[in-house]
């Protein structure tokens, strides 16, 4: 993602920039050129210089008059006496004057202010080649301070400008791409966020509760549910790494698996598919750790499969908590055909069963402590409402969080069951209709004739194929909301000779009147209304039916 | 279900399914043996129909047509077109 201390760096440099290169080159050859136009100008106004005597120095090597010349007091420049430590009088305007030019000048010794004025001690020599000092007042000093604080103005308004024209011309355009990119993202990003949560099952009261909220806009972690006839399929994972590849992921993987469980398979091959299609073409990669599990609602029991996921916890009717048993397995993506290990476990009414991924459990403060499982037990424990468990667990990891930042998805689906059971009827003394009239009773619609052509076709077909005279039909009717859908769902069992109306030839929509056969269009129909699947099992015809309301 | 039979025209209103196809298909039966004339089916009363009223439908367009008779379908209600064009059989039949 943009970030904002790159445009701050880039602002800051442009202007700061011209300024430190101008200033840092500027300021030594603006004093090397002030010092140098003063001793010009001085001289070649003034072609003798003020002192020395060289009757003092004479003797004196260049170095020993340097450390003499160190040690000296200056006066004032008017009446200029130079006195060296013992009191000597060394140079001044009453000294004989020693006439040199330009040509005398050697270089500047030092450079000193007396009672306000600049004056430089210059080293010169004599035609005799004898090193002797000046000290040139710079009485252009203020001139020259002038021109400097004049030459630093328009050195600043240079840079400005310079400054102005690199942001207005190079830099304005980058920034606003990166802005505009900025903001195009996170727009997207929002976007994004609003998909992946609105794909997500929504709560069905008071069975599951969920909750997924990702530590960037979209998140890595998942969860799904679904109804097919009286199974309940669900599962929840965790997408390595976070942000958007895994969200990706992560919306594939909620797919397929939505997609296998849609067909009502056993659970191990839902996830031997699942495994298989990600370890195909993962080339990134990216693995996924799932819990997955399939409930019978008539018997409550669960057959579930542990991919490398941290293991629920089931809190049974009594309110105590306990880790659910887990063959650890392997997370999917990373093998396939691994052979996942499938458990099963006999609920009971009003059990809950909590998923969550390690975001909760290793959720940390900012001393970088994580939550851990053991609080997480200890807060399910005679929890009494079902529905408030995710919301206190939610504040507890709040309160135990504080300042520091949410550093993983967190997500939780806590499902609590009771059994349905299916409704028996026969096929003697039960009229098709009334048993439609019945299963829509169960699925509170009624008045929904959409349905009611799809069920009236579906128990027609029962009747008249499974049995040669009577027997028995079991209906089970569930209805949940799925992404603000009303779906309703059920599950037609007879114990009749295995058939499978789907197999039936589909009718030809295209032909004439003459060529059109009566009839074979009810199943067809029921088909263009619901999803259907069938399976023979345990000696019994199950006809699934899924139907999204309108 | 009510079934009017009234100059040509067989008026149906309420629900055609499982439980009052037979009478309507004692009706078709009536009309292909007695009477294969020019019919009008008025549908504008009839809120719901399942395959077995649209069997019954092609069985009488099947078997005027047989008897150089037809049938015209009038005042078809949204939820039944639905089922109509859901199976095809609005390209069947002759709708007013």
């Amino acid at each position: 993602m943009f970030d904002n201390s790159i445009a701050r760096k880039k602002i800051v440099l442009t202007f700061i920039g011209p300024f430190l290169i101008v200033f840092v080159i500027g300021l030594p050859i603006l004093y090397q050129m002030f010092v140098t136009t003063q001793i010009r100008y001085y001289a070649s106004e003034n072609l003798h210089g003020l002192s020395t005597f060289r009757d003092y120095t004479k003797q004196m090597s260049r170095s020993s008059l340097d450390s003499l010349m160190q040690t000296v007091k200056f006066t004032t420049y008017e009446q200029l006496t130079i006195t060296d430590p013992q009191g000597h009088i060394v140079a001044g305007d009453s000294m004989p004057q020693f006439d040199y030019d330009i040509s005398h000048y050697d270089g500047i010794l030092s450079t000193r202010i007396v009672n306000g004025s600049l004056y430089t001690v210059i080293h010169v020599h004599d035609e005799d080649g004898y090193a002797h000092w000046d000290v040139v007042p710079h009485f252009k000093c203020f001139e020259v301070i002038y021109r400097g604080m004049l030459f630093f103005l328009l050195a600043g308004l240079l840079c400005i400008i310079v400054s102005l024209l690199i942001y207005r011309f190079h830099l304005l355009p980058q920034l606003n791409t990166l802005i505009s990119g900025d903001a195009r993202m996170k727009t997207e990003l929002n976007i994004a966020h609003g998909v992946q949560q609105a794909m997500l099952p929504h709560d069905f009261e008071p069975t599951i509760n969920s909750v997924l909220i990702p530590a960037r806009e979209v998140g890595g972690d998942l969860y799904e549910y679904i109804w097919v006839g009286q199974r309940l399929y669900f599962c929840i994972g965790d997408v390595s790494d976070k942000g958007v590849p895994s969200a990706m992921a992560m919306a594939i993987i909620r797919s397929l698996f939505h997609q296998t469980a849609e067909l009502g398979i056993p659970l191990d091959e839902i996830i031997r598919q699942v495994n298989h299609t990600m370890s195909e073409n993962n080339t990134n990669t990216l693995f996924c750790s799932l819990f997955a599990g399939c409930v019978r609602m008539d018997t409550l029991k669960m057959e579930y499969i542990n991919c490398g996921h941290c293991p629920p916890i089931l809190v049974d009717n009594n309110g105590l908590p306990h880790l659910l048993e887990v063959v650890p397995n392997i997370v999917l993506g990373v093998a396939d055909n691994f052979d996942f290990q499938k458990q099963v476990v006999q609920l009971h009414t009003d059990d809950t069963l909590l998923l969550y991924t390690d975001g909760v459990t290793e959720a940390m403060n900012s001393r970088r402590e994580q939550f851990g499982t053991e609080r997480l037990l200890e807060i399910t424990a005679h929890h009494a409402a079902h529905s408030a468990l995710i919301d206190d667990i939610l504040s507890q990891l709040d309160g135990h969080r504080g300042e520091a930042e949410q550093n993983d998805d967190i997500t939780m689906v806590a499902i609590q069951l009771h059994a349905i059971p299916p409704m028996h009827y026969d096929t003697i003394s039960n009229r098709t209709i009334d048993i439609v009239d019945d299963v829509l009773k169960q699925a509170d619609r009624t008045d929904d004739l959409r349905l009611r052509l799809a069920v009236e076709e579906v128990v027609n077909n029962i009747v008249s194929y499974a049995y040669e005279e009577d027997g028995v039909l079991d209906v089970f009717v569930h209805q949940y909301a799925f992404s603000n859908q009303h779906v309703v769902t059920m599950e037609y069992v007879d114990k009749g000779a295995p058939f499978n109306p789907l197999q039936k030839e589909q009718p030809d929509l295209t032909s004439g009147v003459g060529q059109r056969p009566i009839g074979g269009m009810g199943i067809y129909l029921a088909r263009q209304i619901t999803n259907l699947n069938y399976r023979y099992e345990n000696g019994e015809n199950h006809l699934c039916m899924t139907y999204f309301a309108k | 279900m009510q079934i009017s039979v009234n100059d040509h025209v067989i008026a149906l209103s309420g629900m055609l399914d499982t439980n009052s196809a037979p009478e309507f298909e004692q009706t078709v039966q009536q009309v292909l043996e007695n009477d294969p004339a020019h019919w009008v089916l008025d549908l504008s009363d009839l809120n719901y129909t399942s395959s077995q009223g649209l069997r019954l439908f092609l069985t009488l367009q099947k078997g005027l047509t047989a008897k150089n008779a037809s049938l015209t379908l009038r005042g078809i209600q949204p939820t039944v077109m639905e089922v109509f064009k859901m199976t095809g059989f609005t390209t069947l039949f002759t709708i007013e």
